[in-house]
């Protein structure tokens, strides 16, 4: 790690469902995480290990028991600008058009329409979705449901990008396009980003590293670095240094 | 490098036309035979006009309430009591049920009221209406307030409270505030509950104007059932029926309308309990 201070940072970090006691539910215990600007990290383990209690304490829409998340260095308890979070499915706002659910974030901060707009046009293009501003979420598939998600995470152009399994109500083949797009997107704008997936294929694809939670409660098993270098065809996949890094992991998730 | 979506596609939400077609024609054939039927009935077997009245008679009914312009005034009475009373009670019903939906303290205290009051059937209350407001206006406005504002309190409120779980989550994760969560998220979320509270409302404000001005009235539709029915002139009664029939089927009309304008997101959410 480098001396500057880690874009986003998070010490001992305890989460327990229920009060003090015997009916207390530990779900995390002591997770440390460094991660710098720019980096791409993907948090992998089996359901119920505590994945997505941890990004929603990241985003701040539930708190830790114990421990901190800093931002820049600075202590986070809330949500802010400062994360976006692309949620699992179907966050859209029904009643909004596509460039309306994107500028969202925008309007809650209420910088004026003209930069709204234009910011948010910008987006659903990077997005792939030019063409359907207009279009209600009730009439778009899956996959591009979740590209307007992403769009309004970006929208507020935050420092850290939060997404929490985006992918995993997307059938197998819109589930690989969206990864090599979000690649795409993600060297483009090169946010930083913490995604959360139990599909570790998806894990490895995009990200620069993979950090594995287990246990009862969760906390990080592994560190491991993806030494593949990008931009990644996803042809990529079936080379034999991913299948073996696949089989790594595999096997530290079912220990 | 452009990004372009090659396995999303648009999903276009389409009836087959020919079924809608075939729905609307036996719609269309089940009305006229049902006059038909009707005039069958009054010309044949039901001949005493007393009793009954075949369609064309109410029809001529009309034609002359028409022409000597009686009925205009009398729709006119009828329409400002309805507007007054129905229009207050959306007003009220809307602002009370988005206090309930908002605040647990305003909903424990009022729950129990509007529970006892929506299944108890109000229309009972007009003679009293009638000795504190008088035979005039204000005593049908009451009545119609008073029978329709329930269903648009409960449904404001039960659609206050169901606004999905996910998007109250996305309103804090981009740290909305309180007011920006419930302009931007809870009242459009409810909204569609909103209109079909007006729609169940609707119906009910209507049976109060006829309640009220049959009861005790100067002028207005019912007045004129009632005094008909009293000169044992049973065409006028069922254009009267008729013409408030017409008056329902046109504001559900309406309001279905509206229920697509504003919540096209949501057009299952018409069905009427």
């Amino acid at each position: 790690m480098q001396n500057e201070t880690a874009k986003l940072e998070v010490q001992g970090l305890c989460k327990q469902f229920g009060s003090e006691g015997s009916d207390a539910k530990p779900i995390l215990h002591d997770v440390n995480v460094k991660i710098s600007a720019g980096e791409f990290v993907c948090i992998v383990g089996t359901s119920g290990c505590g994945k997505t209690t941890l990004i929603r304490i990241l985003d701040g829409l539930i708190p830790p028991s114990a421990g901190c998340v800093r931002i820049n260095g600075a202590a986070v308890s809330t949500p802010g600008p400062d994360r976006g979070f692309v949620f699992q499915q179907d966050s859209l706002l029904p009643w909004r058009t596509v460039l309306d659910n994107v500028v969202f974030g925008l309007e809650v901060l209420k910088r004026p329409r003209e930069d709204q707009v234009r910011i948010a046009i910008d987006l659903i293009r990077l997005v792939g979705l030019a063409g359907h501003e207009k279009s209600y979420p009730h009439q778009l598939s899956g996959g591009m449901r979740q590209r307007v998600n992403l769009a309004r995470a970006l929208a507020i152009d935050p420092d850290v990008l939060l997404m929490d399994e985006p992918f995993a109500a997307l059938d197998a083949q819109t589930r690989e396009i969206m990864q090599r797009e979000l690649q795409n997107i993600w060297e483009r704008k090169r946010k930083t980003v913490i995604f959360i997936t139990h599909q570790i294929d998806e894990a490895i694809y995009l990200a620069d590293r993979v950090l594995v939670l287990g246990g009862q409660p969760g906390s990080v098993r592994a560190d491991i670095g993806v030494p593949l270098e990008r931009p990644r065809d996803l042809d990529i996949k079936r080379r034999p240094d991913f299948t073996a890094l696949v089989e790594r992991i595999w096997r530290l998730i079912q220990n | 490098m452009a990004m372009v979506a090659t396995t999303d596609r648009v999903i276009t939400a389409s009836k087959a036309p020919t079924a809608r077609q075939l729905a609307f024609r036996r719609a269309f054939i089940s009305i006229v035979l049902g006059i038909v039927a009707w005039e069958f009935i009054g010309r044949f077997v039901l001949t005493s006009n007393i009793l009954f009245a075949p369609f064309s008679d109410v029809v001529l009914a009309l034609w002359r309430s028409v022409a000597t312009g009686e009925l205009w005034i009398h729709l006119w009475v009828s329409a400002v009591e309805f507007s007054i009373g129905f229009g207050g009670a959306i007003i009220v019903g809307v602002a009370v049920g988005v206090l309930m939906g908002r605040f647990k303290v305003v909903f424990d205290y009022l729950d129990p009221w509007v529970s006892i009051l929506y299944s108890s059937p109000l229309v009972a209350l007009m003679p009293f209406y009638l000795l504190l407001f008088g035979v005039g206006l204000l005593s049908k406005v009451a009545i119609v307030y008073t029978v329709s504002i329930f269903p648009i309190l409960m449904n404001t409120c039960s659609g206050i409270r169901s606004t999905d779980r996910n998007l109250l989550e996305v309103a804090r994760s981009f740290s909305c505030s309180e007011m920006q969560t419930f302009t931007k998220i809870q009242i459009p979320s409810a909204l569609p509950f909103i209109i079909t509270g007006i729609r169940l409302g609707l119906g009910r404000a209507l049976t109060g104007v006829v309640v009220g001005e049959l009861f005790a009235s100067q002028a207005g539709v019912g007045y004129l059932i009632a005094t008909a029915g009293q000169s044992f002139d049973a065409a006028t009664v069922l254009m009267g029926v008729l013409i408030f029939t017409l008056a329902g089927l046109a504001l559900m009309t309406v309001l279905s309308w509206a229920g697509g304008y504003f919540a096209p997101w949501r057009a299952s959410m018409d069905s009427d309990r």
